[in-house]
């Protein structure tokens, strides 16, 4: 039997102190029209992570920011000729979709490595050990419900015009949901289990052991729930309305609502779904990670969390962005609260794993032509 | 103070044990003193850590080595005393009003930027393509446009024919390139007319209507609607639209990053509504002058205004979307048209 003892996992970064490194990091951005946005990157993830400490020691970020320079050009350029592709021909723009659909499980590994490869704890380095193949392989069913759309609209209407919305059966219609439906999830599932099994530290594997049927689950949930939020804020909406024909025009009523059904759609969908959403897969995927002799728990409360990002983003919007670094160190600290980290043994006899880098060693050498760093 | 050792842990990057280490700075060397030995490192070249109101100090080797400091006092105040220095952007961003000063002249340049240089930026990015591939971009549109949209006209033949004769004072004046189309549009479009990129333009039904006469002529202001659109199209308003909405979103998406997509298109349609607003000045003037070429009284325009009002009065539709921004207050552009 082993002897479990819980470890403290603290976040010490403050808002007032990060919305000082933000805006700075901001303005040499605008200024130098986004070629300063690597070496700010690099800043924010060394405060974020000399500001989170596990069991007594922070983490570190050791990203070079030069070297993120040539990996943030490169998907820089990759992302402009995909968004000028947006305004060719319909042909050119699917092209340039599948062609970025066809790299992007590859410079997302990358971008893994990279990011992974540069952090350490107590002076070791974590890694990931994902292949390329496997990334692949995660992300296959993301590919089903585009090809089962493809089959439809070649089967059912083969005259469609590119960017033309085609005339299908409405039972194809549905089934082209129900496969969206099921897709999605499930291709989550197999991306985070993708992900964290492939975490490396000290000589330990991380595994995920959950079901693929959790995150179905979650995706039922958050879906009806963002029904219901719709329904309830169309109500409001239609009160409002009704109310306000004493005083508006039917054209300017017709606009209120307009208005005021985005802000609904944005507010319920994009903040609060999208916050649920993320709440659960973090419990979900924190629940069920350990490795020998590290084990995880997440309790992170969903609708409070969606409560604070609704918030956060309704202040964002009304500061014109400045409320923003708050925003994320808030979020960010709601996150790390709810997870607890057990240990079983003496972190401080751990060792390297061997065969991942340090510096200038293999890990770097063979992996990772560019720093490519994605994400946050 | 100077020389004066600062106690450290130590983190080799092979053993999570950590190991006792004294720091000493000799000229722009950083000697970290170890058990088995020193090592030097050039100070300059070093990424010495914020000072932030965390207690750990943190401090990266280049070969990928750890120092950390669990007394932050103790740490800066060392740094301090040998005149250490943190990045001048570390350093700015610790003063008391470099945050507010970075703050104040983000809006200043997003303000000019969005004012200023990137109309400047997205015209001449628009003047790169060549006229045949900005005529087929709205080629293509306008077939899809078509296809989705518009019916063929409903006018008589004859009254077909009057339109043209209206219009031919213009259409002798303009390129090849100016090619007109009657369509009956969606109820809700009204009598409207619009130019596309490279050179197609399309009349309604509706506007045709609106300016018949009842000797079965049509008013001579079409053709200033005509000249209108001729303008857009001669100043390639459409084009530049496209690049400098691409501009803006890019832009926003810069400052707001991230998931903030619907946050981003706000800024996007101001800039928008105000691009559109100088268009219809520039695209009126040209109208003004293609008019007066063609012998045609630029008061006639005049008429079009009135009878748009009359037919828009009691309507229902988008007026709101559309009047938010696209044309100048009528009465602005009805003085334009009058004056001699």
């Amino acid at each position: 039997m082993k002897n479990w003892r819980p470890a403290e996992l603290q976040f010490t970064a403050q808002g007032a102190e990060y919305a000082r490194l933000w805006q700075v990091n901001l303005l040499l951005t605008l200024l130098t029209l986004g070629l300063y946005r690597p070496f700010a990157k690099a800043r924010k993830l060394q405060y974020l992570y000399a500001h989170t400490g596990f069991d007594g020691h922070p983490l570190a970020f050791h990203g070079n920011p030069w070297r993120m320079l040539g990996g943030y050009l490169v998907m820089l350029t990759l992302f402009t000729l995909y968004s000028a592709s947006t305004y060719a021909k319909p042909m050119v723009y699917l092209a340039a979709a599948v062609l970025l659909a066809l790299l992007w499980p590859a410079l997302w590994r990358s971008g893994l490595r990279y990011r992974l490869g540069h952090t350490s704890w107590r002076g070791l380095r974590f890694g990931f050990a994902g292949s390329v193949v496997g990334a692949y392989r995660a992300m296959l069913p993301w590919v089903l419900p585009p090809v089962f759309y493809g089959v439809s609209v070649v089967h059912f209407a083969p005259n469609t015009l590119l960017g033309e919305l085609p005339k299908l059966p409405t039972w194809v219609w549905v089934l082209n949901a129900v496969v969206a439906f099921g897709s999605i999830p499930l291709g989550l599932a197999w991306v985070k289990r993708y992900q964290n099994n492939g975490y490396r530290f000290a000589g330990q594997a991380a595994k995920l052991e959950m079901k693929d049927a959790s995150f179905f689950r979650l995706g039922t949930q958050v879906f009806f729930l963002s029904i219901l939020a719709l329904l309830m804020a169309l109500a409001v909406i239609a009160v409002v309305k009704l109310v306000s024909g004493a005083w508006l025009s039917e054209t300017e009523q017709r606009f209120l609502f307009f208005v005021l059904w985005w802000v609904a759609i944005y507010l319920v969908v994009l903040v609060g779904g999208a916050a649920q959403f993320a709440a659960g897969t973090q419990n979900i995927v924190w629940n069920a990670t350990h490795s020998e002799d590290v084990r995880f728990r997440s309790f992170l409360d969903a609708p409070g969390y969606a409560a604070l990002q609704l918030k956060n983003w309704s202040l964002v919007a009304l500061t014109l962005g400045l409320y923003r670094p708050f925003a994320l160190i808030s979020a960010q600290r709601m996150r790390l609260e709810a997870i607890r980290i057990e240990l079983a043994d003496e972190p401080a006899q751990w060792t390297r794993t061997p065969g991942m880098g340090r510096t200038g060693t293999k890990g770097e050498m063979s992996g990772d032509f560019f720093g490519l760093d994605l994400g946050w | 103070m100077q020389n004066e050792h600062l106690d450290a842990t130590w983190f080799d990057g092979e053993l999570a044990q950590p190991q006792p280490v004294s720091l000493s700075l000799h000229g722009a060397q950083l000697h970290v003193r170890t058990a088995d030995g020193a090592k030097t490192y050039a100070s300059a070249s070093l990424r010495w850590p914020e000072p932030t109101q965390h207690r750990v100090r943190q401090l990266l080797l280049p070969d990928g080595s750890v120092v950390e400091c669990q007394d932050s006092t103790r740490w800066d105040r060392w740094t301090a005393a040998h005149a250490i220095q943190a990045a001048p952007a570390v350093r700015w961003a610790a003063t008391a009003w470099g945050p507010w000063a970075a703050t104040l002249l983000i809006f200043v340049f997003a303000f000019c930027t969005w004012r200023w240089a990137l109309p400047v930026v997205a015209d001449q990015a628009a003047l790169w393509v060549p006229a045949s591939a900005e005529r087929e971009l709205g080629d293509s549109f306008w077939t899809e446009l078509d296809r989705k949209w518009f019916k063929p006209s409903q006018l008589s033949k004859a009254e077909q024919q009057a339109a043209f004769k209206a219009m031919a004072p213009i259409m002798s004046l303009a390129g090849p390139e100016i090619r007109v189309s009657l369509r009956q549009g969606p109820a809700r479009m009204g009598p409207n007319a619009f130019a596309l990129p490279g050179g197609q333009i399309v009349i309604t039904d509706e506007l045709v209507r609106l300016l018949s006469q009842e000797d079965g002529s049509v008013h001579p202001a079409l053709a200033g609607v005509l000249a209108h659109e001729i303008g857009h199209v001669t100043h390639r308003h459409g084009l530049r639209g496209v690049f400098r909405t691409a501009a803006t979103a890019a832009l926003t998406g810069l400052k707001l990053g991230d998931y903030s997509a619907l946050l981003a298109l706000a800024p996007t349609a101001f800039a928008q509504a105000n691009y559109s607003r100088e268009g219809e000045r520039e695209a009126d003037a040209e109208a003004r002058r293609l008019m007066q070429a063609a012998q045609i009284d630029p008061r006639s325009m005049v008429y079009f205004f009135t009878q748009l009002s009359k037919a828009m009065k009691g309507r229902d539709t988008d007026t709101i979307l559309l009047g938010l921004a696209r044309h100048p207050a009528d009465n602005e552009r009805i003085r334009f048209f009058e004056q001699p």
